[in-house]
């Protein structure tokens, strides 16, 4: 690792300054746990290293029934697993945080980390997709608030702008029955990245499909929604026919590569399998009425 | 047919003896050695797969501020040395055969300025035509790796006993097939290090994580130009070896040479990527084709391999192992007419080396499922084509193994049993199928030179405690445990008395080492030897002491009294004490020595290979699913013939452990290579199963004796990961229909081997 300066400041304001007078020298560091890695293997050499663990509130997470649920960056992924008003009003979200790596990784990485290293393997962002998440950026002159579906630009990059930090996630309000599934497909190991990762929500209206974000990890650059194939079944009657084309369509519309985890001909193909089985699952739960995190299903 | 329940100490679900020490952070790893004065060292790996070393320019390098010592082969005295051939060097030597070979060195103050050192070091190299696959390499014409070795052939082997066309001939049924196995990573916890120290008197000291401290002694000894006495090795606390750590790699040498050159310790410790390169050495990968012939009833009639094994730019152990892959299965089933072909090859990629197995579970990969065809072919249930097959006490194979104590259909009971097999296999159920296969091991093998023995000595301290020196060392396997509860059984004393020395090639007499599942064989028969000869001290002084005769007296529990008369009783420490204080007194001590009842095996690969065989039989129910492939193992059940158990804790962890290993080898493991380089030495892309991903996995251990074994043990290390792979393979063909036969067995092969047969 090449020797850096180290910064431990203690208000967003201060940060965002340090940010600012050291410009592209600076990293900042939050779990350190995508960070160090890039680091230690020299991929990465900042001159500066700020870091966000000193910022008050920064790992808070509130839920308000008008407001939705507001995460700050600073949260690690455990803390989320674990908060009740997680597990209670946003099952889709429990489901997909426990999956991450093992508590070794949850205990230490953040949300904001993780959507800030723009990694198309990771689980979060496709789930807050689904989800119609926003994120607020901030630098020292103001912030900005984005979808996050509009935040990831391609591999490894992100829409974050120099002097910016992601400060906190903003979660709608959870709607009464919507149904949801999250696949996660890990045929090597419990403990690896998604070969494929599929966040599925849909609003239905007894046979009809209202509304629908469909969107996946680990088969494209970067984290994607999959609009065409929603448009599928969006506002139409939910049959096999057309989740089966719905399906088909998202296998064109993701873009996977070849990697250790299989070929992007085999991860279309589950493309095809996983949206049908998400799409059996989410309305397995709304028919049962069954939508708390307890009943959240075992990976593929 | 003596029983465990005979037994005090031997038998009993003891506490690793080195458990406090490790679950409290306070064993002493590699790692954790420092040494006044200490520097760092870092290895500069060659980028090629095959290049010619024009010039190397170390001056920049020298200048940074913190660095002390910058060395390639000119610091060296450019000897090959290797485990079989000696065909490597510390470091590079004109030109580099593999990305990762070592080609230059940096001592520095602290390890981010050896590695800046490291970018300085200007390596000048004519890139030469490489070749990446075993077959190719031995064409006529492919580039050569090493000038003495024609067509990149570092060994054949080339053996027929009885017959084969006549008994293919009288064969029923034949069938036929082709796979591949992989090179797969042992991915101990730790990785390789070494601290190497240097006196000005010539002597090095190194410590270093090593599973055979002898060998790696004689070895860097060669390597240094010095003799073995000039090398002292010490063992740390090891993190696990799984053969990756029996010294076939340069660390140690690297870290020595630095030593020298700066007069101060250097430490060199792998970083992942440094060990994935060119550190514990993978699985020789394997192409076997067999064919074999059976009988109607399932008999075995003939068997034929061909096997070509990669050996990647150095030999290490694949001699060897490439020899266990051809001919040990024949110990396994009762075997006549045998012949095999195999080809040991150099390519431009990572030497491959010793794992747990030791060629076996490529073998086993291939011959298993083949008997498995045959059982599906012929109607039989596999797991009595086994039955029929399987070698029983007695039985000399026809390379000359003989086979003394063999519980192989015990074990396959057991595991019939656990598996419920007979039941599932009549309610068969769509998707989800039954596979087994059964293996042999050796307890130690008879291969560098004409010796597989071991020593240890005993002393009794005044107290009454008793250490045992030994040189076998500990990996992490539970050897000093077992060796402890040997002693304390034999010399009648409480496990709590019992104490066993770190290894340490200056204080202990030789001993080869944590290979071949020999340590509790081999090592703990010397141990046993030694603790006979002091108990023959104990009962001399005690006689005097009781007036009564040696023969009349008992040791238990640390006490020695005439038998029927316990009250009458003095303590194992009275004995120490009366024998040391007194005019002419002495010590307890004794030094005991054990060489196995084996041959070397002659030109022709005949004679035994080892004092006693050990056996297995391992089953597995899956499902799989015919939409993405996926496998998943519901039931894992293992029947070992070990012997007597000693520790059954310690014996339970190397069952899991080596199913562990033999699952990942068989779905999620493998080196993958593009053009020599690794495409995933790192475990985000190189998986290895975790806690999480074990199945429901029963074990059982045969009730079994070896006469030549210390209280009837034998070896156990290496059996619980030979047949896993062929294991899951035959249950997926019970479930599906479909064999994948290249490792591993992803779900992407079995999605397209589903859609083949449907074709
Ligand atoms: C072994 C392992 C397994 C993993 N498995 C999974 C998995 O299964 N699923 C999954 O989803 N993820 C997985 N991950 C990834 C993990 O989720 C991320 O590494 C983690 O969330 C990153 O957060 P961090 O706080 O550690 O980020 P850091 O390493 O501290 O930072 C990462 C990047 O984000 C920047 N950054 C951090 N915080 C902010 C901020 N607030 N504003 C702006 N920039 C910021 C940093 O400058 C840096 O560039 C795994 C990681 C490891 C090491």
């Amino acid at each position: 690792m090449v020797k850096f300066e180290y910064f431990e400041p203690n208000s967003l304001e201060e940060a965002c300054a340090l940010l600012k007078e050291h410009g592209e020298d600076a990293r900042l560091i939050a779990g350190g746990t995508a960070l160090i890695i890039m680091m230690r293997q020299r991929l990465l050499n900042p001159r500066v290293v700020i870091s966000l663990a000193d910022i008050p509130d920064f790992d808070f997470i509130r839920f308000d029934a008008k407001d939705g649920l507001r995460i700050g960056a600073g949260a690690r992924h455990r803390d989320i697993e674990l908060a009740p008003v997680v597990q209670e009003h946003y099952p889709l979200l429990y489901e997909t945080f426990r999956k991450v790596a093992q508590p070794r990784i949850r205990n230490m990485g953040t949300i904001g980390g993780n959507l800030v290293q723009g990694d198309p393997l990771t689980d979060p962002g496709a789930s807050l997709i689904a989800l119609d998440a926003k994120i607020t950026l901030r630098n020292a002159g103001g912030h900005r608030v984005i979808p996050v579906e509009n935040f990831f630009v391609d591999y490894y990059q992100t829409d974050l702008q120099p002097g910016e930090i992601l400060t906190e996630i903003h979660v709608p309000p959870s709607l009464p029955g919507l149904a949801w599934a999250h696949i996660k497909f890990l045929p090597r190991s419990q403990e690896d990245f998604a070969t494929v990762g599929v966040a599925l929500t849909m609003r239905l209206n007894g046979d009809r499909c209202q509304d629908i974000r469909l969107a996946f990890n680990s088969v494209a650059p970067i984290i994607m929604r999959a609009k065409r194939a929603e448009e599928i079944l969006r506002r139409q009657k939910v049959d096999d026919d057309r989740v089966g084309k719905m399906a088909e369509v998202a296998s064109t519309e993701v873009d996977p590569m070849d990697d250790n985890r299989g070929s992007a001909e085999y991860k279309r193909e589950l493309v095809r399998v996983l949206v049908r089985r998400a799409v059996k699952q989410a309305l397995e739960r709304s028919a049962t009425g069954k939508q708390g995190a307890k009943q959240a299903s075992a990976p593929a | 047919m003596a029983k465990a329940q005979e037994f005090s100490v031997v038998g009993q679900r003891v506490v690793r003896v080195e458990g406090y020490d490790k679950v409290t952070g306070e064993a002493r790893y590699v790692a954790d050695v420092r040494l006044p004065g200490m520097l760092f060292g870092k290895i500069l790996r060659s980028p090629f797969p095959h290049a010619r070393i024009l010039n190397i320019d170390t001056s920049k390098a020298e200048k940074v501020r913190g660095v002390k010592a910058v060395v390639t082969a000119e610091d060296t005295v450019k000897r090959p040395w290797g485990a079989f051939f000696a065909d490597q060097y510390p470091l590079s030597v004109g030109k580099v055969r593999y990305i990762g070979e070592e080609v230059a060195a940096v001592a520095a103050i602290d390890p981010d300025t050896a590695e800046e050192a490291l970018d300085l070091i200007e390596v000048e190299y004519e890139e030469l035509p490489a070749v990446f696959d075993a077959e190719q390499a031995m064409q006529e014409g492919a580039p050569l790796i090493h000038d003495n070795k024609p067509r990149n052939t570092a060994m054949t082997i080339d053996v027929e006993r009885g017959d084969i066309q006549k008994a293919f001939t009288e064969s029923d049924l034949t069938v036929e097939d082709t796979f591949e196995s992989i090179p797969q990573w042992h991915c101990a916890i730790e990785t390789i290090g070494s601290v190497a120290e240097y006196a000005p008197s010539g002597k090095y000291t190194i410590y270093m994580n090593t599973q055979t401290l002898f060998m790696a002694r004689y070895r860097i000894a060669a390597a240094l130009g010095v003799r073995e006495t000039d090398v002292r090795v010490i063992q740390s606390a090891v993190g696990g070896g799984f053969g990756g750590k029996s010294c076939d790699d340069n660390n140690a040498m690297v870290a020595a040479i630095l030593a020298r050159k700066t007069g101060k310790p250097v430490k060199t410790i792998n970083s992942r990527e440094d060990e994935f390169l060119a550190g514990s050495r993978p699985r020789v990968n394997m192409k076997i084709s067999v064919k074999m012939g059976f009988k109607k009833d399932g008999k075995i009639r003939a068997k034929q391999l061909r096997i070509i094994a990669d050996n990647g730019a150095y030999s290490g152990k694949a001699p060897a192992i490439t020899g266990v892959a051809a001919l040990r299965h024949d110990t396994c089933y009762k075997y006549s007419d045998v012949k095999t072909q195999a080809y040991l090859v150099y390519t431009n990629k990572i030497p491959t080396g010793a794992f747990r197995g030791f060629g076996n579970p490529s073998a086993e990969w291939a011959v298993e499922q083949a008997i498995d065809q045959a059982a599906h072919e012929l109607g039989i249930d596999p797991a009595e084509i086994a039955r029929v097959n399987a070698a029983e006490p007695g039985y000399v194979s026809p390379h000359g193994n003989r086979v003394t104590s063999c519980e192989l259909r015990q074990c396959i009971d057991r595991v019939e049993k656990m598996m419920e097999w007979k039941k599932k296999r009549a309610e068969k159920k769509p998707r989800i199928g039954l596979g087994l296969a059964c293996t042999v091991h050796v307890s130690g093998k008879r291969h560098f030179g004409d010796y597989d023995g071991g020593s240890a000595t005993i002393k009794i301290n005044e107290d009454g405690k008793a250490l045992i020196l030994c040189g076998e060392g500990e990996v992490g396997q539970g050897a000093a445990t077992a060796m402890c509860q040997i002693a304390a059984e034999e010399l009648g004393i409480p496990m709590e008395d019992v104490e066993i020395s770190q290894a340490d090639t200056d204080l202990t007499t030789f001993c080869l080492g944590a290979f071949g599942s020999r340590v509790t064989y081999v090592g703990g028969n010397a141990v046993k030897d030694a603790a006979t000869k002091a108990k023959q001290q104990i009962l001399a002084m005690a006689s005097e002491m009781l007036e009564a005769r040696a023969d009349d007296l008992v040791i238990e529990h640390g006490k020695v009294y005439v038998r029927g008369a316990e009250a009458k009783a003095v303590t194992v420490a009275d004995v120490a004490r009366a024998r040391l204080f007194r005019r002419g007194g002495s010590p307890i001590v004794a030094s005991g020595s054990f060489d196995a009842d084996s041959v070397l095996p002659d030109e022709t690969r005949y004679g035994n290979e080892s004092g006693a065989y050990n056996f297995a039989c391992q089953a597995a129910e899956v499902g799989v699913d015919t939409e993405t492939g996926q496998v998943k193992v519901l039931k894992y059940v293992a029947a070992s013939d070990c012997g007597t158990v000693i520790n059954p804790i310690g014996a339970e962890g190397q069952v899991e452990g080596s199913v562990a290993q033999g699952l990942g080898y068989a779905l999620i493991e493998g080196l993958r290579m593009e053009e020599g380089r690794p495409i995933n030495p790192n475990f985000s892309d190189y998986r290895v199963p975790s806690m999480r991903d074990m199945p429901d996995l029963a074990h059982a251990f045969a009730r079994s004796y070896e006469p030549t074994g210390p209280f009837g043990a034998k070896g156990l290390g290496e059996l619980g990961m030979d047949p896993t792979a062929a294991v899951i393979s035959n249950a997926i063909f019970d479930a599906v229909g479909v064999r994948v036969k290249t490792l591993p067995i992803t779900p992407e092969k079995v999605l397209q081997a589903l859609k083949e047969k449907v074709k």
